[in-house]
């Protein structure tokens, strides 16, 4: 009987193509669009050595020559010679990213990202900060390891990672969405199997079928349809836009599995606990759903960071902020307690999900149909 | 005889209003029961208590002897219903959906066949097999519909209101099909507002108006139970209130009424009524033509009840 269910159920969804097109093209559509947004962002998707020109004057300053060639041995910059003159053709041939002038004064090119001016400028800082200290060490020893006293690799690494994934995390941001869109097939279940939702909900409650388990078939036959959406939507990300998503196969999965059940369930939730019509209970599904993907940082990553510093508690129960954090915390490498933390939330947002639905369905008979 | 369905004392209230009002019902085995009532007068309301989808205030309901829940799986098993709303899924063929239904019931696949193309037989849509419900039209939708209640070949079929918005043509139809699945043995409850289809098909009929059942019986006996007895009906030119009071003072007459060159004459029972009429035409010499005597109605008998025309 369960599989009988799930078979007929998944028979029937998989052919509601209007939900169908919503979970997938919506998504993937939205992704070109970023995809085009973003594409000149391209350039800082890898950290690469910085062409940087320096003047002679200021390179008359020993300890700055010695730091900057010490640095240049770490790869981070490469050095050119220069003055004024030069460096306003190399500009314009764009052959260096900035013109150090003296100490305090750097030229950083037209073309120049953001991601690599703030570098310049922080190593540079690093210096000036820190004067006094470096002129001591290189002193004493002109072939130490700046870096781990400076900690530029850690401070280089972060930014460039950031720079990957502030990009990154629009995308990871729609496949939480997208995840969250299953709600409508919970949706659709429940009017599927509840006789004051619907008149086939009447005819599957008058029949010798267990409700109960036709319901868990159900959903797990949408919850199916969702993963493989959803997987598509990755799919189409990952491999069509080039979008990085790290390589932690189990991790990703897992995601998908919890991101979608969320979804699910929170559909079913959305069916059952409210009198209103099917065209308001997917408007609320769609509002909130909207609402989650805006404070997850789909619009602008800049409100996810103001949440998590204000009111940390509403993204910990937004699914979408979930996803995208638990995507995100892959791809830097960092799926430990991090990435288990989001899932537990995911899951405990889920279980109070499927709680309520059961709430609102547990009476055997109607008060009103 | 056996009684299938025994609805005893059954309240059901919506909030303030009692929409079934301490109502009794027997369904016997083998007979078409037909519950006639106008809009609003309870009968999908009491079509839900007996299938244990609404909880109800009061009162017990039996159906095969047993007391009907919501776990009653064997009683379930045995029953099938048409209701009053369409519900099919848009995804599926016409096939496909009659097919789904059925699997709720019958898990033999070469059974289930035989017994949807028996069901797109019965309600002719063989030529829609592979039609999606979007592509039918509305009578053939509702045959649809039915097919679906009704294809597992229960022992009990309910049937809310088949034939609302159904063309003539599928309407008897629906109405041939049903006869055919009584005399194939099933037990059937008919609701509907229409009186002719009722009076038509059913065995047994009860009436239900405001929630009360206000008469039951079969049709002989409800239209015997009434004062009215036969209504003649005359074509005339000019009929002067003299005459007009003449016709009433016959003490058989309860109403005549005569209006736009026609009159009708309502009579209690009585002998040689249409006698008498004719007599105190040609006293008058009054011409009169095409009188026409008929008998009375499902609808005289509601219209007596209630003082109110079922049909609004
Ligand atoms: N869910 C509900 N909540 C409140 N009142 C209801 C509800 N369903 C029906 N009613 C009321 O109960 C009464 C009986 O309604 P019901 O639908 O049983 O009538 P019906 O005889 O089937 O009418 P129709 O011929 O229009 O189908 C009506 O007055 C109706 O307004
Ligand atoms: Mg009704």
């Amino acid at each position: 009987m369960f599989r009988s269910v799930y078979k007929n159920t998944f028979k029937i969804l998989i052919r509601d193509k209007i939900t169908l097109f919503w979970t997938i093209m919506f998504v993937v559509l939205l992704a070109i669009m970023f995809k085009m947004t973003f594409s000149t962002l391209d350039e800082i998707d890898k950290f690469e050595t910085l062409p940087i020109a320096a003047s002679k004057e200021v390179l008359q300053d020993e300890y700055f020559k010695l730091y900057l060639e010490t640095i240049e041995k770490e790869k981070y910059i490469k050095l050119i010679m220069s003055d004024d003159n030069n460096a306003n053709e190399l500009f314009e041939k764009k052959k260096i990213a900035a013109y150090i002038k003296d100490e305090e004064n750097i030229v950083v090119g037209k073309s120049t990202s953001r991601i690599k001016e703030t570098i310049v400028k922080s190593l540079m800082d690093g210096y000036i900060q820190n004067k006094s200290l470096v002129m001591n060490i290189l002193i004493e020893n002109p072939n130490v390891n700046l870096d781990e006293i400076l900690k530029f690799n850690t401070f280089i690494k972060d930014e460039s990672q950031k720079s990957i994934n502030i990009v990154s995390t629009y995308f990871y941001t729609l496949i939480g969405m997208q995840a969250i869109y299953s709600y409508l097939w919970g949706l659709k279940v429940m009017y599927m199997y509840e006789a004051n939702l619907s008149t086939q909900g009447k005819r599957n409650t008058i029949s010798p079928i267990n409700k109960k388990k036709s319901i868990l078939a159900s959903i797990i036959a949408v919850w199916t349809i969702s993963i493989i959406t959803s997987l598509f939507c990755l799919g189409f990300i990952s491999f069509i836009l080039s979008v990085d998503i790290g390589n932690k196969l189990f991790g990703i999965l897992l995601i998908i599995l919890l991101g979608t059940f969320t979804g699910v369930s929170f559909g079913s939730f959305i069916a059952v606990s409210n009198k209103q019509n099917i065209e308001f209970k997917n408007g609320i599904g769609v509002g909130i759903t909207m609402m989650w993907s805006f404070f997850a940082g789909m619009m602008s990553s800049y409100i996810k960071i103001l949440i998590e510093r204000y009111i940390p508690v509403f993204n910990k129960f937004n699914p979408v902020a979930l996803i995208t954090d638990g995507l995100y915390s892959l791809a830097i490498n960092n799926a430990g307690i991090r990435f288990y933390e989001n899932m537990i939330y995911l899951i405990i947002i889920s279980v109070i999900f499927v709680f309520g639905t059961m709430f609102f369905v547990r009476g055997k008979k109607y008060e009103s149909l | 005889m056996e009684n299938l369905i025994e609805v005893r004392g059954l309240v059901k209230k919506y909030k303030e209003l009692i929409a079934i009002n301490n109502v009794d019902l027997d369904v016997k085995k083998g007979k078409i029961l037909g519950l006639l009532g106008p809009n609003g007068s309870g009968k999908t309301t009491l079509i839900n208590c007996i299938l244990s989808l609404l909880d109800f205030n009061k009162g017990s309901i039996k159906i095969c002897g047993e007391e009907m829940t919501p776990e009653s799986y064997h009683i379930k098993e045995k029953i099938g219903v048409v209701f009053q709303d369409v519900g099919v899924f848009e995804e599926l063929t016409v096939y496909e959906n009659i097919d789904y239904f059925c699997s709720l019931y019958i898990n033999d696949k070469e059974k289930r066949k035989k017994y949807v193309n028996g069901a797109i037989d019965l309600v002719g849509l063989n030529d829609f097999k592979k039609f999606v419900p979007k592509k039918l039209s509305g009578g053939l939708l509702r045959r649809l519909n039915i097919a679906c209640g009704i294809a597992h070949k229960p022992e009990i079929i309910i049937l809310d209101e088949p034939t609302v918005a159904v063309d003539p043509q599928s309407r008897n139809n629906i109405l041939e099909g049903i006869k055919k699945l009584n005399k194939e043995g099933a037990t059937i409850i008919y609701t509907s507002h229409y009186m002719e289809e009722i009076d038509l098909i059913c065995d047994d009929i009860v009436i239900l108006d405001k929630g009360k059942v206000i008469a039951k019986g079969t049709s002989e006996e409800l239209k015997n139970s009434i004062e009215v007895n036969e209504k003649i009906k005359f074509d005339t030119k000019k009929l002067s209130q003299a005459v007009l009071k003449e016709i009433k003072e016959d003490k058989n007459v309860i109403e005549a009424l005569y209006k736009d060159g026609s009159c009708e004459v309502i009579y209690k029972k009585g002998n040689n009524n249409l006698l008498n009429l004719i007599k105190t035409l040609n006293k008058h010499n009054i011409e009169y033509e095409a009188i026409h005597l008929s008998m009375p109605t499902l609808n005289d008998v509601f219209l007596e009840l209630t003082g109110k025309d079922l049909r609004d």
